[in-house]
């Protein structure tokens, strides 16, 4: 049996299944989540991506191709904002072109995670308010640049 | 005995996968992959069958097996598939 496997080669047989309104659990390995999704440990569960809202954890694909798991900052004129938990870095033009999954529920070690309680709240608004200090000095760089060539 | 309700075969480049949709998809998390014969296997399982029956078309199919390989094989794919509660009566 195969534990791993390139999301590359098996995405169209899972988006058949999200497709059809059902859920699949996999195992990310990357390190952008922490601490949250720890790699080869904690598993997510995929459905169809409908009604995004920030805070949302989503799986995209790259212009480059590359699949990644991020948690939405937010949404401004049809872009996501898109930032891992581990990262300071935001990632924008995310659009819903790339998007195709939203995560419904998450298992560290195989306990679900309750999304509903006060910590996890508390959790997800602090790494929304990096998303807001992050835009924030983005955009003073911004200005600056501009001053400094006109 | 055949395929419960709820599994769907795709082709992608030279590989099979078959995936659980829908409610099965709660139950049965997975993706399996079919080489040339496990497929052929499955499709005659989208219909009620029995492994003699099975046994029958794979000779038919591919002339030169030998009748006591493809015995002992379906019997151990039947019995995979079973064990992983993907079939029905």
């Amino acid at each position: 049996m195969k534990d791993k496997f390139n999301l590359d080669e098996v995405w169209d047989a899972i988006e058949d299944v999200i497709s059809s309104g059902g859920e699949f659990q996999i195992t990310p390995n990357g390190i952008s989540m922490l601490p949250l999704l720890r790699p080869g440990i904690d598993t997510v569960i995929l459905v169809s991506p409908n009604e995004i809202k920030a805070g949302d954890i989503v799986l995209y694909k790259r212009d480059s191709g590359k699949y990644i798991l991020h948690r939405v900052m937010y949404l401004k004129d049809g872009k996501y904002l898109m930032s891992g938990d581990n990262q300071t870095g935001l990632e924008y033009g995310v659009t819903d072109e790339h998007i195709l999954a939203k995560v419904k529920d998450m298992y560290r070690e195989g306990i679900k995670v309750d999304t509903q309680n006060r910590q996890y709240k508390k959790y997800v608004k602090s790494q929304l308010k990096k998303g807001k200090i992050v835009k924030f000095f983005d955009s003073i760089s911004q200005k600056i640049k501009r001053k400094h060539f006109e | 005995m055949k395929i419960k309700e709820g599994f769907i075969l795709r082709d992608v480049a030279d590989k099979t996968f078959v995936v659980a949709v829908g409610e099965l998809s709660k139950t049965f998390n997975g993706i399996i992959t079919l080489n040339e014969t496990g497929k052929f296997i499955w499709q005659l399982l989208t219909k009620d069958t029995t492994e003699e029956e099975i046994v029958e078309k794979l000779l038919i199919e591919f002339e030169d097996a030998q009748r006591d390989v493809v015995e002992k094989d379906v019997k151990s794919f039947i019995e995979k598939l079973k064990g992983d509660r993907i079939l029905e009566g």
